[in-house]
C-alpha cells in the first residue's frame, strides 16, 4: 500500500525514508490500538502528515516549476493538482454542463481529478465527516496548532459561528455555479499559503493574495492557539460543510451512554470541532459535524463517550465498535500520508547529505 | 444570463427568506392545512400573491430605469454605490442584527382585519405582503433589475428571482420540516452576511469599470491593444 | 428482527477495510470508469475548447479553437477565442500575421500580429464582436493567445 504497487526504491535514501515511514506509521497504530487512547496517537500522525505534505509539495513544485507559483500555463495544460476542497464548487456545473470547472486533469498526473473524485468517494462512504480528521492533509496543521497551548485564552465562542461553513458553503456553490469558476479557490482558501498560488499580476491577484494569507494566519495558526481548538475546521471549512452531510448514511458515529454520563460537559469543552453541546449531551447524539477524532472519547472521565455503530446497541462492545472504525479510518490515514512522511522524510536525508531538499 | 442571475439571486437571498419569514409564515400554513390536497391549495395561494407582489416590483424597477436610471450621468458607477450600500445592509442583517425583519409579522393584524368572508384568501394575503417586503436581498434584487431597460427583462428577472426564493418554501411548507430543523435560520443569516461580502466586491468591481470607460474610450479599447507579454489572471465568465 | 438489524450494521461496519483497500487499489481502473460512463472533462473556460481548425504555414501550424461562450445553461453573452501557434521545427517565425474568422461566416473578423521575439502582439478588429486582447502565453516555443469576444443578442440563442 505504501509504494502505490511499484516495488522497493533503488535510491537507498528513498528506502531508508520508507523504512523509516513504515516503523512510524505501524508504531503509531500498535500504540493506539494497545493503550485504548485513539485521539493522542491519531493527532500525533495527523500532524506528521500534514507537516509532511507540506514539505513534500513545496519541494515537489520547487524542483519541477522552480517556484510554488501556479502560472496561466500551467492552467491551460491541465498541470494543477486538483484538491478535494474543491469538489462541494463543481457538483452543479458537473451537473448541468458535463464539465469540471477545475485546471486539472481527469486522469493524467499528480492529484488527477478522476483519481481524487474516487479517493473522496470512498472515504465519505467509510468515513463520513471522519475524512477531517483522518485523511484531509490540512486539517493537522489546524490541529496542530491548536495543541500548542497548554490553555484556551479565548474559551467561550458564539455557537451562531458554528453555522458559518454551511453557509459559506452555499455561497460558494452559488457562486462557482454563476461565474463557472471555483470561487473559494479564487477567494478564500487559506492553504494556498502552503501550497500553490497565482503570480500577482493584477490588483485583483494581489487582493485575493492579501485573503488567504490573512486567513491562513487568522484561522489556522493564530485563533486555533487561543481557542484550542480547529477554528478553520470546526468555523470555516466549507468541505466540512459539505463531508457533514455524509455522516447522515456513515455506519459509524460518536455516542454518549446517558447512564454513565456524569453532565461534567468536559466532552463539550474538549471538542475541537464544536460537534458537541449541551443538548448534545442530553441526547446522547454527536452534531452532524462530529470529524471522529476521538478527543471527547479520550477525555470522558467516566468512559461515558465511545465510537457505535448506527443500528446496534448502544453501550455494549464499544471496543468493538473503536477496533473497527480505527482500523478503515487509519488505513486510510496511512495510506494517504505515507507517500508525503516518505518524501519528507527522503527530504530530509536529501537536506543532511546534500546541504539541499531539492534534487 | 440575466434571467440565471436573477434565479441565482432568489437562490443565494432565499435563504434570508428562510431565516425571516419561515418562522411566521410557516406554523401558519401547516396549522390551517387539513389534508395534502388542501396543503397544496394553501401553498398556491401563498405563492400566487407572493409572485404578484413581485411583479409589482418589476413594473416599479423598470419605471424606475426610465425615470431615474436612465437619465444618471454615470449610472454604472451609481449602480455600484447602490450595491455597496445594499452590501453593507446585508452583512448587518447577517452578521450582527438578531431582530427579525419580515412583513409577515403583519399577519396576525391581517387576520383579524379580513372579515370571514375573506379568511380564504389569507395565504394570498401572506404571500403578497412577502412579496413586496423591503428586505436587503429584496432590495438588492430590485437595483439589479432596474438596470434593465424593458420591462419585460423586468418581469422576467423577478419571475426568475421569485423561482429562487420558492425552491426554499415549495417542499419545507409542503412537508412541515421546517419546526423539526431550526438550524437553517443561522445558517440563512449568516449566508446573506457572506453574500454581503460578495457584493461588496462587486460594487467595486462595477465601479472601477465605469470610471475605466471614463479615461479610455470603448472604442479604443475594442478595436486595438498593443499587449506586450503580460500574464493576466483566466477571464472571468461572469464579465 | 432487531437481531438481524444488529447483524447487517456490524457486517456492514466491517466490509470498511475491504472498501478502503478497493478504493486504494483500484483507484486507477474506478477513475477511468468514473470519467468514460459521466463523459466528464474539464471545462473549456480552463482548456480553451475543442480544435476547430488547423491551418498548416510553412514554418508553422496554426490550431485554431471553437469559441467558448459555455454558461452553465445555455451560452453567455461574452466569451473567448483561443489560437494557438506551433512551430514545425525548433522555433516560430519572428513575425506572424494572420486573420481569423471565428464565427465562420465568411469575412474576417479580427487579425493578429504577433512578434514572437519581442512577444509584442497587436490585435485589430474589424468586427463589432471583438472586445480585447486576453492573454498571450508561452509554452516553450509555442505561443497562446485568447480574444475576449461578445455575442450579438441574436447570435445567442445558436
Amino acid at each position: 500500500m505504501i509504494t502505490g504497487g511499484s516495488g522497493l526504491p533503488k535510491d537507498s535514501l528513498q528506502l531508508t525514508a520508507m523504512i523509516m515511514a513504515y516503523i512510524l506509521i505501524n508504531g503509531i497504530f500498535y500504540l493506539m490500538v494497545l493503550s485504548i487512547k485513539t485521539d493522542k496517537y491519531r493527532s500525533l500522525l495527523f500532524v506528521i502528515y500534514a507537516v509532511c505534505f507540506v514539505i513534500t509539495f513545496i519541494s515537489n513544485l520547487v524542483e519541477v516549476r522552480g517556484s510554488m507559483i501556479v502560472t496561466q500555463e500551467d492552467m491551460v495544460q491541465g498541470h494543477t493538482p486538483f484538491c478535494h476542497m474543491v469538489i462541494p464548487m463543481i457538483i452543479v456545473p458537473a451537473a448541468l454542463t458535463r464539465t469540471i470547472i477545475f485546471p486539472g486533469s481527469m486522469l493524467e498526473g499528480f492529484a488527477a481529478i478522476g483519481t481524487m473524485l474516487v479517493l473522496w468517494l470512498g472515504a465519505s462512504i467509510v468515513l463520513g465527516r471522519g475524512w477531517c480528521s483522518w485523511a484531509c492533509f490540512y486539517g493537522g496543521l489546524d490541529e496542530g496548532f491548536s495543541r500548542i497551548a497548554k490553555k484556551p485564552t479565548i474559551k467561550n465562542i458564539n455557537k451562531k459561528w458554528t453555522y458559518l461553513p454551511f453557509a459559506i458553503l452555499l455561497v460558494i456553490v452559488l457562486t462557482s455555479a454563476a461565474t463557472l469558476s471555483p470561487t473559494y479557490c479564487a477567494w478564500l482558501c487559506p492553504f494556498k499559503a502552503v501550497t500553490e498560488f497565482e503570480e500577482i499580476s493584477s490588483s485583483t491577484i494581489l487582493l485575493q493574495t492579501i485573503i488567504f494569507f490573512s486567513l491562513f494566519i487568522g484561522l489556522v495558526i493564530v485563533l486555533p492557539i487561543l481557542t484550542k481548538r480547529r477554528i478553520q475546521c470546526g468555523l470555516f471549512c466549507p468541505m466540512g460543510a459539505f463531508q457533514s452531510l455524509t455522516n447522515k448514511f456513515n455506519i459509524f458515529e460518536v455516542r454518549i451512554d446517558p447512564e454513565k454520563c456524569a453532565q461534567c460537559n468536559l466532552c463539550v469543552k474538549t471538542c475541537p470541532t464544536f460537534s458537541l453541546d449541551e443538548e448534545s449531551v442530553r441526547s446522547g447524539k454527536s452534531r452532524i459535524t462530529c470529524t471522529k477524532c476521538g478527543k471527547c472519547i479520550d477525555s470522558c472521565p467516566k468512559q461515558a463517550v465511545s465510537f457505535h455503530i448506527k443500528g446496534t446497541p448502544l453501550g455494549v462492545n464499544f471496543e468493538a465498535a473503536r477496533l473497527i472504525f480505527i482500523y478503515p479510518a487509519f488505513l486510510f490515514l496511512a495510506v494517504m500520508g505515507s507517500g508525503m512522511i516518505t518524501g519528507a522524510i527522503y527530504r530530509a536525508l536529501l537536506l543532511a547529505t546534500t546541504g539541499s531538499m531539492i534534487k | 444570463m440575466k434571467y440565471m442571475k436573477g434565479f441565482l439571486l432568489g437562490l443565494a437571498n432565499g435563504t434570508f427568506c428562510l431565516a425571516y419569514c419561515a418562522p411566521i409564515l410557516v406554523p401558519y400554513l401547516l396549522s390551517e392545512a387539513k389534508d395534502t390536497k388542501r396543503n397544496y391549495i394553501i401553498l398556491s395561494y401563498f405563492l400566487s400573491g407572493r409572485l404578484l407582489g413581485y411583479f409589482a416590483f418589476a413594473v416599479l424597477a423598470w419605471i424606475t430605469n426610465v425615470t431615474v436610471i436612465q437619465n444618471l450621468a454615470n449610472r454604472t458607477a451609481i449602480l455600484g454605490v447602490v450595491y455597496i450600500a445594499l452590501a453593507i445592509l446585508l452583512m448587518v442583517y447577517g452578521f450582527i442584527n438578531k431582530e427579525q425583519h419580515c412583513a409577515a409579522g403583519l399577519f396576525g393584524t391581517l387576520k383579524n382585519k379580513m372579515s370571514d368572508r375573506y379568511q380564504a384568501l389569507l395565504p394570498a394575503a401572506l404571500g403578497l405582503l412577502t412579496g413586496l417586503n423591503l428586505c436587503p436581498p429584496f432590495l438588492l434584487a430590485f437595483a439589479a433589475a432596474a438596470a434593465n431597460d424593458s420591462l419585460w427583462n423586468c418581469i422576467l428577472f423577478f419571475l426568475a428571482f421569485f423561482i429562487g426564493t420558492s425552491v426554499y418554501f415549495t417542499p419545507l411548507t409542503a412537508i412541515g420540516l421546517f419546526r423539526r430543523h431550526d438550524f437553517l435560520r443561522p445558517i440563512g443569516r449568516l449566508a446573506v452576511g457572506a453574500l454581503g461580502v460578495y457584493y461588496i466586491y462587486f460594487g467595486f468591481v462595477t465601479i472601477q469599470r465605469s470610471i475605466h470607460s471614463l479615461w479610455i474610450p470603448a472604442e479604443t479599447i475594442r478595436v486595438q491593444a498593443e499587449v506586450r507579454l503580460k500574464r493576466l489572471s483566466l477571464p472571468c465568465p461572469c464579465s | 428482527m432487531t437481531r438481524l438489524k444488529t447483524i447487517v450494521c456490524y457486517v456492514w461496519a466491517l466490509m470498511a477495510v475491504p472498501l478502503v483497500l478497493a478504493t486504494f487499489m483500484g483507484m486507477n481502473f474506478w477513475a477511468e470508469k468514473l470519467v468514460s460512463d459521466t463523459g466528464l472533462k474539464v471545462s473549456p473556460w480552463c482548456t480553451g475548447g475543442e480544435i476547430m481548425s488547423t491551418v498548416e504555414h510553412e514554418q508553422h501550424k496554426t490550431l485554431i479553437y471553437q469559441p467558448v461562450f459555455d454558461g452553465l445553461i445555455g451560452q453567455r453573452r461574452n466569451g473567448f477565442f483561443q489560437i494557438n501557434w506551433t512551430p514545425n521545427g525548433n522555433s516560430l517565425p519572428r513575425l506572424i500575421d494572420e486573420e481569423f474568422d471565428f464565427d465562420s461566416d465568411g469575412t474576417r473578423d479580427f487579425r493578429i500580429k504577433l512578434n514572437t521575439e519581442t512577444n509584442e502582439v497587436h490585435l485589430e478588429a474589424f468586427g463589432n464582436n471583438v472586445v480585447s486582447l486576453g492573454e498571450v502565453l508561452i509554452l516553450g516555443s509555442e505561443r497562446i493567445a485568447r480574444v475576449a469576444l461578445r455575442k450579438n443578442r441574436d447570435d445567442r440563442q445558436s
